[in-house]
């Protein structure tokens, strides 16, 4: 599938607690004041980085949405509210705003939509999940465009379970460092005014993390690379290296293809190779380059492969 | 009354997040739904949260507390009356 | 160019519900007309007891010994989703072996009743929680879960759109094997009830402490309820090289997103008549073929009078529709997949379950449900409905194979 547009909102600043932030409403293009007065920074930074793209963007049947943990500050909010108020006088629109499919809702209602509309919240798998999805609907109607993206938000409360999650205590002891971001694309099956073509995207699914390594191998192995080629990867911190990235960085050091560790800037969160294919789009806007690959996993789960091609 | 009026404005406009709103921007006597403010349902329910945290008042069907939301005036005349009751 | 004409056989299904843990034992329960709904026990909750819902009979210890899990820190939401899919595994006679399947969840709170329980804990710092558990909270690990105990080699999938998110996930298990990526998939949905999830409905006034009362003119608002179920879904051809016969074909679906408000159903129906009639398309059927309608009906004053007349204005005032709310509470992300299995069961019985709670219609259109159980009943093509938060609708229909 062919991607004509995209946007993303990154991290801009690390927070005290040592992860890395997102601003506050940095968006309100497209919204109204009044529309966006109960909402979640998240909701609101999502929806008017979807907008941006989206708005009078014709042929549109579509919205896929991905996140790990959706409005995850509401979620804890209304939980926080629970015992506070004991139970009851509770405001019903953050319970709401907590909902995973919220955001494609309210962008659906922005932009009049009423076509199919899904979204998936699947851990490290998110993306593959509605790159999937956006593969096939485009197939099944291949004059018509899709928006789809992604979005999730860091909290405190969040910061504190993944610090404490077994996934994501590092070998060497560095601190993973936990970031937020929105990432959000227009995609059809029309090379026309395209920036590139998503070619293929890999799940290695088998033993997960431990045989990963192997079976990306034998990935590069069998893949034709045109150069000019980078490859984005998602360690950070590097503590990681040796394992998963072990063969992905032989490869590029062999072949002399640049590395990017795209979470120095965006931190790790779930849907991060979402913001990872915003990034390298943007790359290729800039730059003479014909593949961009992009390696990830997330708390060791779901190791997987993208790889765009410039049209 | 014409204090619980103000006051009740103020706790509305900050409970709903009203932007660029003061008190004397809302009348006391018009329709808080439909046309006016621009409200919807769960303004509604989030008015509900405030008499209850605020005033001790719990509305248990909500079609009753739209009669008693219709305008600033009917709650405040409900709250009055309710903790005469009291 | 892309073409979608594989027709998709049911081959096997599982259940787990207030109504019975498993697909005969709801469909008895669901034929005497005998609602299991009983006053709720939540754990340190001011409501317990106080409202009556949809509670599964078991036990997680009772769970963990029947499905042989030995993990200690999977959540009850993934907990009914691994009986509900084990069930569906064995009736379509899946071996270990050939497990080369896809699975598609759906769920709207997931880990939810760990991340309430240990909530508190986490963010005082009062005692330190056990990783196991915080790697279960969220909605993913469930999915994570049912590909790891069912050894299944492939993607695996987490659909969460609110209260649609089951049958969103039956609908995407059938457009995967349209598209060829998968001739088998394991599709289903799983919630279990919660302080969180209750409190939010609370929050909403839409929750009736009695026996919801489906399309009654009087009705007040939901049970909650819990379960899971799943359904394998395979390609005729695939299925019939396994020599296997279908429980029902998937014959059509759809799903459309209504533009009214981000709770409330359309008012006129205009929502839940798009995602009817998008399905009837997708199956070539007609409004005079559909049989029975089984209904979101969660009972709120909303969905209902939107649901009664969309159903009214397409099929007319004779369709035999009904809602099973009052039977199972809603089970939120399970609800069109347990809907999906009863009716598969209703087809294979010849039978259609009364909906208890009603007693005079809504006023606006005169819409009676089924509300005396009907025997021996040929039901050849049934449509299901699912609704959700942020006006996500999603119709599926299903034909008795001939």
């Amino acid at each position: 599938m062919y991607i004509s547009k995209f946007n993303y909102i990154l991290p801009e600043l690390r927070a005290e607690k040592g992860y890395l932030n997102m601003g506050k409403i940095t968006v309100q293009e497209h919204l109204e004041k009044n529309e966006i007065r109960r909402l979640d920074r998240l909701i609101v930074n999502a929806m008017g980085c979807a907008l941006n793209i989206a708005f009078g963007e014709s042929n549109l049947v579509g919205i896929i949405t991905g996140t790990g943990r959706g409005c995850i500050s509401k979620l804890e909010q209304f939980l926080a509210d629970m015992n506070t108020y004991s139970e009851s006088a509770l405001n019903p629109s953050v319970f709401i705003q907590s909902t995973n499919n919220i955001i494609g809702g309210l962008i659906a209602q922005k932009l009049q939509l009423t076509t199919y509309n899904t979204t998936f919240v699947n851990q490290g798998l998110t993306v593959l999940n509605v790159l999937t999805d956006v593969e096939m609907k485009t197939l099944e109607d291949s004059s018509k465009k899709i928006l789809f993206g992604f979005f999730d938000e860091n909290t405190h409360f969040n910061q504190l379970i993944h610090s404490q999650s077994s996934f994501l205590q590092s070998q060497d002891g560095n601190p993973i460092i936990y970031g937020e971001g929105i990432s959000f694309f227009i995609a059809s099956q029309s090379p026309k005014n395209a920036i590139a073509k998503i070619e293929s995207f890999e799940y290695f699914p088998t033993n997960q993390y431990i045989c990963a390594p192997f079976e990306v191998g034998v990935y590069l192995d069998i893949n034709n690379i045109e150069h000019p080629c980078v490859f984005y990867v998602g360690y950070n911190n590097e503590y990681e290296k040796e394992r998963y990235y072990l063969n992905i960085v032989r490869f590029a050091t062999k072949m002399n293809i640049p590395l990017i560790a795209y979470k120095e800037r965006t931190g790790d969160f779930d849907t991060s190779a979402g913001v990872a294919i915003a990034l390298a789009l943007e790359q290729m806007t800039q730059e003479n380059l014909k593949n961009i690959y992009i390696f990830n996993h997330y708390k060791k789960q779901s190791p997987m492969a993208i790889k765009l091609v410039k049209s | 009354m014409e204090q619980l009026i103000n006051t009740l404005k103020s706790e509305i406009i900050e409970a709903l997040n009203l932007p660029d709103m003061v008190p004397e921007d809302i009348d006391t006597n018009a329709p808080l739904f439909g046309t006016g403010l621009g409200l919807d349902s769960i303004d509604s329910l989030e008015l509900m949260v405030l008499l209850e945290r605020n005033y001790g008042i719990r509305i248990e069907d909500p079609r009753e507390g739209r009669r008693i939301l219709e305008s600033v005036k009917s709650m405040a005349e409900y709250i009055e009356s309710h903790r005469e009751q009291l | 160019m892309y073409v979608e004409n594989k027709e998709i056989w049911i081959t096997g299904m599982g259940i787990v519900s207030a109504l019975g843990t498993d697909p005969n034992a709801c469909f008895t329960q669901l034929h005497s007309a005998i609602s299991p709904l009983r006053p709720l026990l939540l754990h340190e909750s001011i409501h317990s007891e106080h409202y009556i819902g949809g509670a599964v009979p078991l036990s997680d210890t009772e769970i963990r010994q029947a499905t042989n899990t030995r993990h200690h820190a999977y959540n009850r939401t993934t907990l009914l989703a691994l009986i509900a899919s084990q069930q569906a595994l064995d009736s379509a006679g899946i071996e270990d072996s050939t497990r080369d399947i896809i699975s598609v969840n759906a769920t709207t709170v997931g880990g939810m009743p760990l991340t309430e329980k240990y909530f508190d804990a986490i963010i005082t710092g009062k005692y330190q929680v056990n990783t196991d558990f915080i790697n279960e909270m969220d909605c993913g690990s469930l999915s994570r879960v049912i590909r790891r105990q069912h050894n299944l080699n492939r993607m695996h999938f987490m659909i969460s759109t609110a209260c649609s998110s089951g049958s969103n996930a039956i609908m995407f298990g059938a457009r995967l094997i349209q598209a060829g990526k998968s001739s088998i998939v394991l599709a289903g949905g799983s919630d279990s009830i919660s302080k969180f999830v209750l409190n939010g409905f609370l929050s909403l006034k839409n929750v009736d402490k009695n026996m919801c009362r489906p399309f009654d003119r009087d009705r007040f608002g939901l049970n909650l309820g819990e379960g899971s179920a799943y359904l394998v879904l395979e390609e005729k051809t695939h299925a019939q090289k396994r020599y296997k016969t279908p429980l029902a074909i998937l014959s059509g679906y759809g799903n459309i997103n209504e533009n009214f408000h981000i709770t409330g159903s359309s008012p006129d129906g205009q929502g839940a008549m798009n995602a009817m009639n998008l399905a009837m398309q997708k199956a070539a059927l007609c409004p005079e073929q559909i049989d029975f309608i089984h209904t979101h009906g969660t009972s709120t004053l909303d969905n209902d009078l939107a649901e009664s007349i969309a159903i009214k204005s397409i099929f007319g005032s004779s369709i035999r529709f009904g809602s099973s709310k009052s039977y199972t509470g809603h089970t939120l992300a399970a609800s069109g997949c347990i809907s999906s299995v009863l009716t598969i069961g209703m087809m294979q019985k010849g039978f259609i379950f009364p909906t208890l709670g009603f007693l005079n219609p809504i006023e606006e259109t005169g819409m009676k449900p089924v509300s005396k159980v009907q025997e021996n009943v040929h039901l050849k093509h049934c449509l299901v409905n699912s609704f959700g938060f942020g006006g996500n609708n999603t119709s599926l229909i299903f034909s008795k194979p001939d």
